[in-house]
């Protein structure tokens, strides 16, 4: 990630600093940035910069001092407004004479705004902002599925978009792309880049074209036609330092020539950031049914809209089995075909716009807590204003000119929370950015802009608005004539404003029930999560992947690959090596394939068999930490004389071949193999999925390739493991290039990233609310007790006991809080299966999380209540009587 | 008539301007503040100090060069003046002979 300078105090710079001033002080202030970034670290260099932005900013406005006098500014201004800035200025000054209740409201709003904005600021880009392109909404992915088959999604194929092609109306351009990994090499030095072979409709189906030179015709998609490429923006600085000759270069893929036609614009990312390049794919016009995996893109013809799209798509199905005769409408009912026509946006930001709308829901909780505190402390004080505003009104203050006062009181607190929260929201974005999951798409995206600020705008003056009337409410309803005459002291207050305060703290503890609830469920679900079992032993686990390119020649290869291993094995610390061309928990790249078993023949329309399959070397088993459970393991022979074996899994052996798998003989892509072991079940696709069929072949046999292959080794702890890792592989060839060498157990925390990080949010605002909500709880109930003095004072006058009076004023406020906890329990009942999918092995509605949850609350909320009440049977009669007097 | 004498930090600053000779702008006399006066002093208080300076005529300033780290904005560069060489050479003096006086009657402590 670049480091900017935060983006506030540069933005107010522009705007107060006089623009012949303004080329000097932002230059100085980006230099002096930067430089202590390397001197310091970022957060000095950021703090540092917000000083140095106000001395300047205070220095410009001393310049500027040739304002207005009063008496000029009054004229032309009409009446109204200038007594609304009149009420402002008072609020502001009534504020300032009482720093504590000010600064308690606003540090509580601008968390509760700040919370909310730095959180739309992520939801913004990721979600609402559209995707670069022009009518982005009339993209849409065109998606098979075939649970019967193993696999969720099969994507597309050749055979499927030629016919859509040829068929359907409802779009003007139908892409197919397919993601690759290609080393690329010029002028010597090798490197593994992601890449996306694409189809020359691409560029009409996201109506893009390259910044510079040209897009793929036709004619570069065709069989045996010259090769040709296209960089993304961010590569072609990076690799080629923004060369602006680079088109027209010629460059090596996978020890090929390829000429650089094009590049693309900075905004261009398809699919994903990660991707570099972009190569032609050809697509078979006669290709079969199968061959699956090919993303489809189309953007809707004029007139089409996604309904009418979607209906013929899915109509279309049923021409399937007369496109491809060896295919019967039963064996499409077994793999339980079906389609999805979607928006490409729903598409890219899938996974994470639920986790992003609960956290964004989680904060608006929280703010509500956050403004329940603030009325609460707001209504205490309005109240001791009371005498004050009588005064006012009986010397002729309209209404509106009393309800004037909150609401400029609230619109001065709501103001500076609201910016507060900027600030708050300011850092809290950056390291939403720095420390979110890494997976988040379109996070660098992510800034704050215009729906940003109106966003943070429209929060502030609805807090105010919220509040002003809530106070106004509050104290207008009683005539101010009797206010005048018993102004603050005297009888008991009355029950409507304790109506009103204990609707707030209801209103606050449900709140902090409901997000309580959510977090709990979500730390369940990561404990689960982390007690899942791999299949291996993730500990002292390190891996690497060797990227040799595609090879004519497969022998050569293999012992290649042989000779890494050899040396790696040799290395210090090392207990055991192996490889596999695909890895568990994370694959790059994963063969699936529908086989037979010779023992037993398929009948007639019955669902195909289906299973994953990867290759691996001898050790690969045992330095994983795999179990051998029958038969024997992989050895270096087995790819040396490519003999026809494989391993399968235990979910293989016991839903195929009713556990006894050794000796049977199974057909995979047209080769037959004899099973000779069953090893222990890993998580192939990922902590969360189910265990699934695999079966594991030599590196010999022809249907894997062997372009990259995932060495593992089990080692000691080394800090240097990365550089020998490097360095054995270049004894054998320093062409080679290799990916970045990672822990085992880094892969798998990656691959929980999401999950930790929802719970992460999700515990810190629990907290907050939780905070918040006992001190709101608390408050007003001191408050309560301190203006029943003098009624308690009676009573124990009278000859009440100090622990009933104690007992009373627990009994009203756990009354409070008991009603708060039902109402959250409920609401939490209702909202938790929105979060379902977010949650591992936990049930929405998880009995003992609710029931703790309304444990803790009750016991917290007793404990708050307590003190005041202890308090309240302490008062001593005489004194609380004399007061009264 | 302007007040032509020097303030404390519109002193050091003139002595850093002078000392940095061709490289003086906002970030370099910034940094010398802190490192060799050892004071943390916010930009503004220098843009302030350099402002004053240049109305009094001890220096003078023109736009320089800019470099990425600076966004491509230009610096302001500053040169001290023949009167400002004159203003610090007074103030030296002055300190000096009020130094002298101090270590002749023995009570510098």
């Amino acid at each position: 990630m670049t480091r900017r300078p935060p983006f506030l105090p540069r933005t107010a710079l522009r705007l107060f600093v006089p623009s012949e001033k303004l080329e000097e002080v932002d230059g100085d202030l980006n230099e002096l940035f930067h430089q202590r970034i390397n001197e310091s670290g970022v957060w000095h260099a950021r703090m540092r910069y917000w000083q140095d932005a106000a001395s300047v900013m205070r220095q410009a406005r001393r310049f500027r001092r040739v304002a207005p006098t009063p008496e000029a500014r009054r004229k032309g201004i009409n009446t109204m407004l200038f007594d609304a800035l009149n009420e402002l200025k008072h609020a502001s000054r009534a504020l300032a004479k009482r720093p504590a209740y000010a600064a308690v409201a606003v540090l509580t709003l601008a968390l509760g705004i700040g919370a909310n904005v730095a959180i739309f600021t992520v939801v913004n880009a990721v979600l609402l902002r559209p995707l670069p392109y022009p009518e982005p909404d009339r993209i849409v992915e065109i998606r098979h599925h075939a649970p019967g088959l193993n696999m969720a999604t099969v994507e597309s194929s050749p055979g499927l978009i030629a016919k859509y092609r040829q068929n359907a109306r409802s779009f003007e351009a139908m892409a197919g792309y397919d993601m690759r990994q290609l080393n690329l090499s010029e002028a010597g030095s090798p490197e593994r880049v992601r890449a996306v072979a694409v189809t020359p409709e691409l560029f009409a189906v996201l109506a893009t074209r390259p910044a510079a030179g040209r897009a793929f015709a036709a004619s570069d998609a065709q069989n045996n036609a010259p090769l040709v490429a296209i960089l993304t923006h961010a590569f072609w600085q990076s690799r080629f330092g923004g060369d602006p000759a680079v088109v027209g270069r010629i460059v090596q893929l996978d020890g090929k020539a390829a000429e650089i036609v094009g590049v693309m614009p900075r905004e261009f990312v398809f699919p994903d950031p990660e991707t570099r390049l972009i190569v032609p794919l050809w697509l078979d016009p006669d290709g079969g049914f199968g061959a699956f995996g090919i993303g489809s893109l189309a953007r809707l013809a004029p007139g089409a809209t996604l309904d009418t799209a979607r209906r013929e798509i899915d109509q279309l199905q049923q021409r399937v089995p007369e496109w491809f005769p060896d295919l019967t409408a039963n064996d499409l009912a077994g793999f339980g075909w079906s389609v999805s026509t979607e928006p490409l946006r729903d598409r890219v930001v899938a996974n994470v716009s639920t986790t992003l709308w609960i956290l964004f829901g989680t904060v608006g909780f929280v703010l509500l807590i956050a403004g329940a505190n603030v009325a609460n402390l707001f209504l205490v004080r309005a109240e001791s204003r009371q005498r004050e505003l009588a005064v006012r009104s009986a010397l002729g203050a309209s209404r509106s000119r009393i309800a004037w006062t909150f609401v400029s009181e609230s619109l001065v607190l709501a103001a500076i929370g609201g910016l507060a929260g900027l600030v708050i929201a300011d850092g809290a974005t950056s390291l939403l950015v720095t420390y979110g999951p890494a997976n988040l798409p379109r996070l660098q995206e992510v800034r704050i802009d215009g729906n940003v600020l109106v966003f943070a705008f429209t929060l502030s003056v609805l807090s105010a608005m919220a509040l002003g009337m809530l106070a106004t409410l509050s104290v207008s309803r009683r005539p101010f004539a009797m206010l005048v005459r018993d102004g603050g002291r005297g009888s008991t207050v009355g029950r409507s404003r304790h109506r009103v305060r204990r609707l707030l703290i209801v209103t606050q503890v449900a709140t902090a029930v409901v997000l309580l609830v959510g977090s709990g469920l979500m730390l369940r679900s990561v404990a689960r999560l982390n007690a899942v079992n791999p299949g291996f032993r993730v500990e002292g686990l390190v891996t690497t992947g060797v990227s040799l390119g595609a090879q004519r020649d497969r022998s050569r290869a293999v012992m290649f690959y042989q000779r890494v291993l050899d040396e790696l094995a040799r290395l210090p610390g090392v207990t055991a090596v192996g490889a596999a061309s695909s890895l568990p928990i994370a694959p790059a790249s994963m063969k699936g394939s529908s086989f037979e078993i010779r023992s037993r023949p398929a009948t007639q329309g019955a669902i195909p068999f289906f299973t994953m399959y990867n290759a691996v070397t001898e050790g690969y088993f045992e330095t994983m930490g795999m179990p051998l459970l029958a038969g024997r393991a992989p050895a270096r022979a087995d790819a040396d004389q490519d003999r026809q074996v494989a391993w399968v899994s235990q979910t293989f052996a016991r839903q195929f071949l009713n556990e006894r798998a050794v000796g049977e003989w199974i057909q995979i892509e047209g080769r037959w193999l004899e099973i000779v072991g069953v090893v222990g079940d890993v998580k192939t696709f990922g902590l969360r999925e189910d265990m699934r069929p695999m079966a594991y072949v030599p590196l010999s046999n022809p249907s894997v390739g062997l372009d990259v292959m995932y060495a593992v080794v089990r080692s000691a702890p080394s800090s240097s493991l990365a550089a020998s890792l490097r360095a054995a592989v270049d004894s054998v060839d320093a062409s080679v290039p290799l990916t970045t060498t990672r822990r085992m157990e880094d892969i798998v925390r990656t691959s929980m990233a999401q999950t930790s990080f929802a719970m992460t949010l999700l515990v810190i605002a629990a907290t907050i609310a939780l905070v918040l909500g006992v001190v709101g709880l608390y408050g007003v109930i001191s408050y309560i007790v301190s203006e029943r003095t003098s009624e308690i004072g009676i009573r124990l006058a009278l000859g009440a006991n100090p622990p009933d009076v104690r007992a009373m004023v627990l009994r009203q406020g756990l009354g409070v809080a008991a009603l708060g906890v039902a109402v959250g329990i409920v609401a939490a009942f209702a909202s938790t299966r929105l979060m379902a999918s977010l949650l591992y092995e936990v049930s929405a509605h998880d009995p003992a999380t609710f029931a703790a949850v309304a444990v803790i609350l009750t016991a917290v909320s007793a404990a708050a209540t307590y003190l005041p009440a202890r308090r309240a049977a302490g008062i001593d009669p005489v004194r609380a009587l004399r007061q009264e007097g | 008539m302007k007040d032509q004498r020097l303030a404390e930090l519109e002193e050091l600053a003139l002595l850093i301007v002078a000392a940095l000779g061709q490289d003086a702008y906002g970030v370099a006399v910034q940094l010398r503040l802190e490192r060799d006066a050892e004071r943390r002093i916010a930009l503004g208080a220098v843009y302030a100090a350099l402002d004053r300076l240049e109305r009094k005529g001890y220096v003078t300033s023109e736009f320089g060069d800019a470099t990425p780290q600076r966004g491509g904005r230009r610096k302001r560069m500053f040169t001290a003046t023949p009167a400002g060489i004159r203003a610090l050479r007074s103030a030296r003096s002055t300190r000096e002979r009020l130094w002298q006086i101090v270590e002749a009657t023995g009570r510098s402590g």
